[in-house]
């Protein structure tokens, strides 16, 4: 852990303080994932346990990496400390530490903080980093803002957990766009990341958000996003899994209001090697609102996924539309696949679906490719890319979805190669 | 030069589809091969392009002097040889305009990238002679296409890839007369000295449209008969009862 340095607490407000001694003695009484835990069927529960995590805050940046996206605002953190603001902030954006941010408008933040998270298997874990965590990055979207905001967070230390967060309120009418990106410093480096991710979205306002998780192939990441629409508001998540070891997403969606609708988006490519477990929540809160799920896998060599998910529909969230689709292509006999969809409708006039198909890639596909003279690995990519194409332009987004192709033709390459 | 193919068999499984097929297609002529359901027109025009469900059991082919048969899939369309699909398969998220230009990349020396402006100038230049929308640029590569508009993707692909030698396989299937005629406009457009065409097909209307030199009839696995375009005429008069002649000679 030489390039991880210890670093001063970071302050925050007493009520912030106060919830997280809340939350370690929630973390006290709580147990970590075991074999029985129906959250974790499939799943590799044992990855699950962090019980000798060594929590690092900080340390000297080394290989920040390049903007992703041009003339972005980029919000550099080395292991959850911020070191690089580069851009000019755009008007009507609120962006920083979340200690600063606390600071300045904590009454506010601590009434629309949502409560704990972890509910799709992992409570202690967000107990722990509610505890643990020295912050990461608020970030309030006021109006229309055109820049896409950049979050990198840059992990660093053989054996390190860190614990990166990030709060997104787009405030009523707000439109806005933010990626987010973890990385090493080392390519080395076994890392361990545990993420939180909280997101608002009051009335009528629209948000993109994609997340991008691009660590070695040593590393384990673990990612708890909570997500809460309000009348009208509009918000496109979505997830590109290409790295680490190991992976989880716990992904909550709540529509609480009207209207709101909700798309959950995500493209993993696990290869030899890597375990990608991916656990859904869609939560219905209020009639005429709507949600759609769609993930696709394409999985190389032993590469392994689990997803889970369930639509849940509450009293009186009549007039619902709900949607959940997981599609794995196989790019080998070796590769699993695990999928569990789940409907809970308890209100009237409600339409969903859900659904989860797996294939291996067409042989058909693959020679007609080749008959116009592709190479069959060039073919193999060209199938897979188009696989997941269906989901990135669901972002409709050009800046967006040209990054989300870059991560994948980049994976697609690297498993090629 | 010329395709040529001699004394070929092949079987699919445990059954021998091609039984003997000899043919030699010279640059700059267009032959034809007719013949009933199941007489192995279609396997033999899969098994030049390289499809994996079969096996060659005897014979060979050579294009220009060169063994197609020791060839790759996409090593055969490198070399020249392009097969217009009788039910070309759909890919689906990879745009027909990617596709094109992925297949025209593969035919430049490493390290050469295509002239994006260059090429789809010439693809849309193609496009309106075989009367394509310009959407079907960024379609998916045959996805929800209707069986016309496949076979107009066919012969785009075909017009854009500029092979040495064209097979079609029933091309003129699931066409209606509109379609055949723009069909045959695109392949008429490519007649050249520097190219040789095999036409699959079942009916001779397509031959009104695609003047063919030679004719040939082909029937359990064999070639059994060739003459000039007037034999398809004599065929779609008699149709094939003269096989079973044949047959008990």
């Amino acid at each position: 852990m030489s390039a991880v340095l210890e670093q001063e607490k970071v302050k925050f407000p007493d009520w912030y303080e106060k919830r997280r001694s809340e939350a370690q003695a929630e973390f006290d009484k709580l147990d970590w994932p075991t074999r029985k835990d129906e959250n974790w069927r499939f799943g590799s529960y044992k990855e699950g346990y962090l019980g000798d995590a060594q929590i690092v805050h900080g340390g000297e940046p080394m290989n920040l990496p390049a903007p992703a996206i041009k003339d972005s605002v980029r919000f550099i953190f080395f292991n959850n400390e911020l070191v690089k603001t580069e851009g000019e902030v755009p008007e009507g954006v609120i962006a920083g530490p979340m200690s600063e941010v606390f600071e300045k408008a904590g009454d506010c933040i601590a009434k629309i903080l949502p409560p704990l998270q972890g509910r799709l298997g992992s409570p202690k874990l967000a107990a722990m980093h509610r505890a643990k965590s020295e912050g990461g990055m608020a970030i309030s979207i006021n109006g229309a803002v055109d820049k896409v905001i950049e979050v990198v967070h840059v992990v660093a230390g053989e054996g390190a957990t860190v614990l990166p967060q990030i709060l997104l309120v787009a405030m009523e009418g707000a439109k806005g766009r933010v990626v987010e990106r973890f990385v090493n410093a080392d390519a080395e480096e076994a890392v361990t990341v545990v993420s939180v991710s909280d997101l608002i979205a009051f009335g009528q306002s629209e948000l993109r958000y994609l997340v991008s998780q691009e660590l070695n192939q040593k590393s384990r990441f673990i990612r708890l996003a909570d997500s809460k629409l309000e009348k009208s508001a509009k918000v496109k998540a979505g997830s590109i899994l290409t790295g680490a070891r190991w992976a989880r997403e716990e992904t909550y969606s709540t529509v609480d209001g009207e209207e709101g609708s909700s798309e959950i988006l995500s493209v993993a490519i696990p290869a030899s090697g890597q375990e990608y477990d991916q656990r859904t929540f869609q939560h219905h809160g209020a009639a005429h609102t709507g949600s759609d799920l769609l993930f696709k896998n394409t999985l190389f060599g032993n590469g392994k996924t689990v997803f889970s998910g369930l639509i849940f529909v509450d009293e009186g969230a009549h007039y619902t539309d709900a949607y959940q689709t997981c599609r794995n292509l196989f790019m080998s006999d070796e590769a699993e696949a695990n999928s569990m969809p789940g409907l809970e409708i308890n209100a009237d006039q409600v339409k969903c679906s859900h659904g989860s198909t797996s294939a291996r890639v067409s042989d058909e596909e693959i020679y007609y490719l080749c008959s116009r003279g592709i190479d069959p690995n060039s073919a193999r990519r060209m199938v897979a890319q188009g696989f997941s194409a269906e989901v990135v332009e669901k972002l409709e987004d050009e800046e967006l979805e040209e990054f989300a192709f870059g991560r994948i033709d980049a994976k697609f390459e690297e498993v090629s190669s | 030069m010329s395709l040529v193919i001699e004394n070929l068999h092949a079987k699919i499984e445990d059954t021998e589809i091609l039984k003997g097929v000899s043919l030699e297609i010279p640059k700059g002529e267009v032959h034809a091969i007719m013949g009933p359901n199941g007489s192995g027109k279609s396997t033999l025009s899969k098994i030049l392009a390289g499809h994996e469900d079969y096996e060659v059991t005897a014979g060979t082919a050579t294009m220009d002097g060169e063994d197609l048969l020791e060839m790759e899939v996409d090593e055969r369309s490198r070399a020249g040889l392009f097969l217009a699909f009788q039910y070309p398969s759909e890919v689906p998220g990879v745009s027909n305009a990617n596709f094109l230009r992925a297949a025209r990349q593969a035919r430049l020396p490493k390290g050469e990238e295509i002239d994006a402006v260059k090429f789809y100038h010439e693809m849309y230049e193609k496009m309106d002679v075989l009367e394509m929308d310009r959407k079907f640029t960024a379609r998916a590569v045959n996805e929800g296409f209707s069986g016309g508009e496949k076979k107009r993707n066919e012969i785009l692909q075909m017009m854009m890839l500029d092979p040495k030698y064209c097979l079609l396989d029933e091309t003129d299937s699931g066409l209606d007369i509109d379609a055949l005629k723009v069909v045959a406009k695109g392949v008429n457009a490519m007649r050249s000295p520097d190219r040789g065409f095999l036409l699959i097909t079942h009916y001779q209307r397509l031959l009104d449209y695609i003047q063919p030199d030679h004719v040939h009839v082909m029937a359990d696995g064999k070639i059994v008969r060739s003459g000039g375009k007037e034999l398809a005429l004599e065929l779609e008069e008699q149709g094939y009862e003269f096989l079973k002649e044949v047959a008990a000679a």
